[in-house]
């Protein structure tokens, strides 16, 4: 059924004014209704006849949805403005990061002990931790930007004390000199044949036998820290990455993930003895399980290693093409 | 042929220039009280067009700052609302053209 010209625009102006807040309906509604009604009287004039229904329809549909419309009377609104906003993301990427690894472990750990349990109910429980998390962050966030509490000391922003611009191509000396240390002490404890036994004795009484693979994993290690004092020297003289370095450094990584995953692998512990049965068994439980997921797990640190040196390569190779 | 892309960047910059430069030609317009309807044929006539939508949170805005004051009146049968100056409105428009006639002649010396 048709209806008329004002009752179309009655129309109009109230599905406008229903999307507006109360205080601001009548006045917006009264002169929204006189420019259309000015603008239909200008059409009519200009065409000397009354328009049709569907000319004033399309004048309408042509001004826009009354939800769009009413929305440009409403001052510009976010939960969380545009000072906080980088702060935000800042804070939701560590909260990401925390939350996730309690729960990537509890899974992992779950999984080595029930690995029958349904995938499902396994993710959902770091899911949930993060959605909550991130929640209760947003919820801080948007209360701070409500309330208009300043939290960036804007006041007492000094440029003094921003700190120092990070060179992510230079090797820290302290990292050289903290690889260097660790690998001596390692070599000294070798040395004092702390790792050449198979047997080590419990200061209470009681013995633990470890995997015959125990002495040549020390070897190879003692081999690795030797190398590893060799390029941390080098980079205490020259503490810059270069491709050249990248792959010394990676390929002794993956040697020593190889070792230790063999070395997982190999049932470490093989037999403990004077030690009442229930401990005992706990030992030997422990390293069947290590070694069963021993595998799976160096799969991701073998991946975390090549990808850390990819992007060291990656960032190397930059800075050479930006210095050329 | 400009890509989208470019088009799309051409349009949001076209855009924020229009709308500081649109604050100026309703101050400018408003000297002489004008009702909406009007105002907007106004901008239109002088070659700057704009949309309802745009023009009255605009006429709102600016008078809640105190730039301007409006009227509810009858005229030819029908209740019309009256826009115009304030005085602290005249004043900011004085100032405001300055500083836009300065900037306009820094991009002319700046392309010379």
């Amino acid at each position: 059924m048709g209806c008329t010209n004002t009752e179309l625009v009655e129309r109009y102006v109230a599905a406008v004014k229903f999307w507006l807040p109360e205080k601001l309906r009548e006045d917006i509604g009264a002169e929204l209704a006189e420019d259309i009604r000015s603008e239909i009287d200008e059409a009519e004039k200009a065409k000397g006849r009354p328009l049709g229904e569907d000319e004033v329809a399309a004048i309408l549909k042509a001004r826009g949805n009354p939800m769009a419309v009413a929305a440009r009377y409403q001052p510009q609104r976010h939960l969380i403005g545009p000072e906080l906003f980088p702060l935000y993301i800042f804070v939701l990427k560590i909260v990401a990061v925390i939350c996730l690894i309690p729960p990537v472990l509890a899974w992992i750990s779950h999984i080595a002990i029930d690995h029958d349990a349904p995938v499902a109910n396994l993710f959902a429980s770091p899911i949930n931790s993060l959605l909550t998390a991130f929640a209760v962050v947003t919820i801080v966030f948007a209360v701070i930007e409500h309330k208009g509490i300043d939290i960036s000391k804007k006041t007492e922003w000094n440029p003094k004390t921003l700190r120092p611009v990070a060179d992510k191509n230079r090797i820290p000396r302290s990292e050289s000199i903290g690889e260097i240390i660790g690998a001596l002490i390692g070599i000294g404890i070798y040395t004092a044949g702390y790792l050449s036994q198979t047997t080590y004795h419990f200061p209470g009484g009681g013995s633990i036998t470890v995997a015959p693979e125990w002495i040549p994993f020390w070897q190879i290690v003692i081999g690795l820290a030797v190398a590893e004092i060799a390029l941390s020297a080098i980079h205490l003289f020259k503490p810059y990455w270069s491709g050249l370095r990248v792959l010394a450094r990676l390929l002794i990584n993956l040697a020593k993930a190889a070792a230790f995953c063999w070395l997982a692998q190999s049932h470490v512990v093989r037999s403990v003895d004077g030690l009442p049965d229930q401990i005992a068994g706990q030992f030997i439980l422990i390293s069947d399980k290590v070694a069963q997921y021993a595998a799976i797990f160096f799969v991701f640190v073998f991946i975390g290693i090549i990808a850390n040196a990819l992007a060291r390569l990656i960032r190397t190779i930059a800075l050479h093409r930006q210095a050329a | 042929m400009w890509s989208t892309q470019t088009q799309s960047q051409y349009e949001n910059l076209r855009l924020e220039l229009r709308r500081g430069s649109l604050v100026l030609a309703v101050l400018g317009a408003l000297r002489r009280e004008q009702y909406g309807y009007t105002l907007r044929k106004m901008l239109e006539e002088a070659g700057l067009p704009v949309d309802e939508g745009t023009l009255y949170p605009l006429l709102r805005r600016l008078e809640s700052q105190g730039l301007l004051e409006s009227q509810w009146r009858e005229e030819d049968k029908r209740k019309k609302r009256f826009y115009r100056l304030t005085s602290a409105g005249s004043e900011i428009f004085a100032r405001l053209i300055a500083e836009y006639r300065s900037i306009g002649e820094a991009i002319a010396n700046l392309h010379s």
